[in-house]
């Protein structure tokens, strides 16, 4: 999904923040124009200027990083705080450079009068700053909580996403439809076979289901699930199929990751039909070693490349990526040639 | 007259629950079963069977492969577990799907549609996908054509010649119009009165004199030549 990104449809903050500080120096100087005698113009235009440029830099330098800094970590009423102290004591410095400004500019300046309005030029300015705070922290806010949204959305869809690819992935059409073309056919010819192979697939089934929820699962459970799997295609194939088990007892009582093993017992029965000689023979092991686990699915056939589907790759890719997440280092997977087998191996050490 | 068939599976229950639906139709006799292609095409040759039921998905082979080994002298039905494939035909009646488990009721309205005349049937045909096999009858023997795989289709004469990417042609009685009427538009563009090329495969473009266009198809040493009335047409779609 393309990220929905809000900032990029907000101009920049130095954007606004310095439209808005123009706009109130135009506001300012304007509206003084009509009780100004014309010769005051050039020095309103200074004065207003130099205080619209004040104005600019202390929320640049000083309350923007104020805000940045605690903006996440108050609580409202703090914050309230916080904004009115910055607005009485950044008002203040305002008062006080424009002072100095009208003092340095200005000969005919009166210090006594000037102090008398200085309560109440500060109070403007106060005002002015926490018009400029409430503007600055309901952005900020706004982008936060739309910022939050789209995450969520995005947190949604990656999960229903992968839920989708593994669910796709597990329930494997081909499998599905043909075990219920074997029962159909079976009803006739061995009604007890045709009720066992229902049994079967409803459990592999149920088994494929609940690994959409549980993460992990005893081995046995998982072991279980592909000796359903593998009686339903032994009824398919016959005797062009032989399986073995060798479990260790020790090894059931292992956590795995839910539908684990079910994509290499696939594999090894897609590709062992197609490079082994018949019958193709599988052999499922689980043994463990001081507390390490160690899972082999092997068969007869031949490791090749030619016959390497997407599906199989994708399947493949699925189990590397589920134990490296699980299991990072300790989590090992290897398909190779190993004499008359190719063994799908998975360690998960201790 | 009853209908000779053979049905090609390899797996025996498959087999036997087609048989035990087919044995519903007295139109229908079974005349052999055959487990692998090569069996099939013995079966074919020996009793030349009028309908053959075949399985794709054959345990190391693929049933696509029986009908470039023989001359197909019969009428065809896929039977398959999972419609991936997606093959389509010219004509409607020259291949049926039937999707296991069977429906009998699907397998009742396959026969009758296999020996109906091509002419009751409305001739919108849908259009094929990129992704789509194309099932075509050359001569005795049949190919199957993945539609991406086209390079460009050349007219030859009231027919055409279609060139894949592995150096494959092929000529077909179908003509370049029928051709574009059925192609995705969004890969297949008509360039000239003579030619349709795949978008996919183009290498570069050159203006040429007179308004028209050069166009080199990778592989091909050859431009090909985007007539000035397509290469209107073609800017007004694309653009």
């Amino acid at each position: 999904m393309k990220s929905l990104d809000f900032r990029d449809k907000l101009p920049s903050f130095w954007t606004i923040q310095l439209v808005g500080w123009i706009v109130y120096f135009a506001v300012i100087y304007i509206t003084f124009l009509s009780i100004a005698a014309p010769e005051m113009f050039l020095n309103l235009l200074y004065l207003k200027g130099f205080r619209a440029l004040t104005g600019f830099f202390l929320t640049s330098i000083f309350l923007r990083p104020i805000y940045r800094y605690f903006g996440n970590q108050l609580s409202i009423f703090k914050l309230v705080i916080l904004v009115l102290v910055c607005a009485v004591v950044l008002g203040s410095a305002w008062t006080a450079l424009e002072a100095a400004y009208n003092y340095v500019s200005n000969s005919g300046f009166n210090r006594n009068n000037y102090l008398a309005r200085s309560p109440r030029i500060t109070l403007d300015y106060a005002m002015t700053l926490t018009a400029w705070s409430a503007t600055y922290l309901g952005i900020k806010n706004w982008l936060a909580w739309q910022k939050e949204r789209e995450n969520v959305l995005q947190a949604n869809f990656l999960a229903d996403k992968a839920q989708l690819e593994v669910l796709r992935y597990q329930l494997n059409p081909h499998f599905l439809f043909n075990a219920l073309n074997s029962i159909r056919a079976s009803v006739d010819e061995d009604k007890n076979r045709a009720k066992q192979m229902i049994t079967q697939l409803s459990e592999f089934l149920r088994h494929t289901l609940a690994s959409a929820e549980k993460k992990e699962i005893l081995l046995f459970e998982e072991i279980d699930a592909v000796k359903n799997y593998l009686a339903i295609e032994k009824i398919r194939f016959e005797d062009k199929l032989e399986i073995e088990y060798d479990i260790d007892e020790k090894a059931n009582e292992f956590l795995v990751p839910c539908l684990l093993l079910n994509p290499l017992v696939e594999n090894a029965i897609k590709h062992g039909l197609l490079t082994s000689p018949k019958p193709l023979r599988i052999k499922i092991s689980a043994k463990t070693i001081e507390e390490s686990l160690f899972l082999e699915v092997a068969n007869t056939g031949t490791l090749d490349n030619i016959h390497d589907s997407n599906g199989t790759k994708i399947g493949l890719k699925n189990v590397r990526e589920r134990l490296e997440k699980l299991y990072g280092e300790k989590g090992v997977f290897e398909l190779k040639q190993d004499g008359d087998f190719v063994k799908a191996r998975i360690e998960i050490l201790k | 007259m009853k209908l000779t068939a053979i049905v090609v599976d390899d797996e025996r229950l498959a087999r036997k629950e087609l048989r035990s639906l087919l044995s519903e139709f007295d139109e229908i006799s079974i005349v052999g079963e055959a487990e692998n292609l090569i069996e099939a095409i013995e079966l074919i040759k020996t009793k030349k069977p009028e309908i053959v039921f075949l399985d794709i998905q054959l345990q190391n082979e693929n049933g696509f492969d029986l009908l470039e080994k023989v001359d197909k002298t019969f009428k065809l039905i896929f039977v398959t577990a999972f419609d991936e494939f997606a093959i389509r035909a010219f004509e409607i009646n020259a291949l049926d799907y039937l999707l296991k488990p069977v429906n009998p009721e699907r397998l009742t309205k396959t026969l009758e549609r296999l020996f109906e005349s091509e002419e009751k049937h409305e001739s919108s045909l849908r259009k094929f996908e990129y992704e789509d096999r194309l099932f075509l009858e050359l001569g005795g023997r049949s190919k199957f054509l993945k539609i991406n795989h086209i390079k460009h289709i050349s007219a030859d004469g009231d027919y055409t010649q279609i060139f894949t990417k592995d150096g494959g042609k092929y000529l077909i009685t179908k003509s370049l119009k029928e051709w574009e009427e059925r192609l995705p538009e969004k890969y297949f563009v008509r360039i000239h009165r003579s030619t349709i090329i795949n978008f996919e495969f183009i290498e570069k473009v050159e203006s040429s004199f007179n308004r028209s266009f050069r166009v080199f198809l990778s592989g091909i040493n050859e431009p090909f030549t985007i007539s000035r009335r397509y290469s209107v047409a073609i800017k007004e779609k694309y653009n």
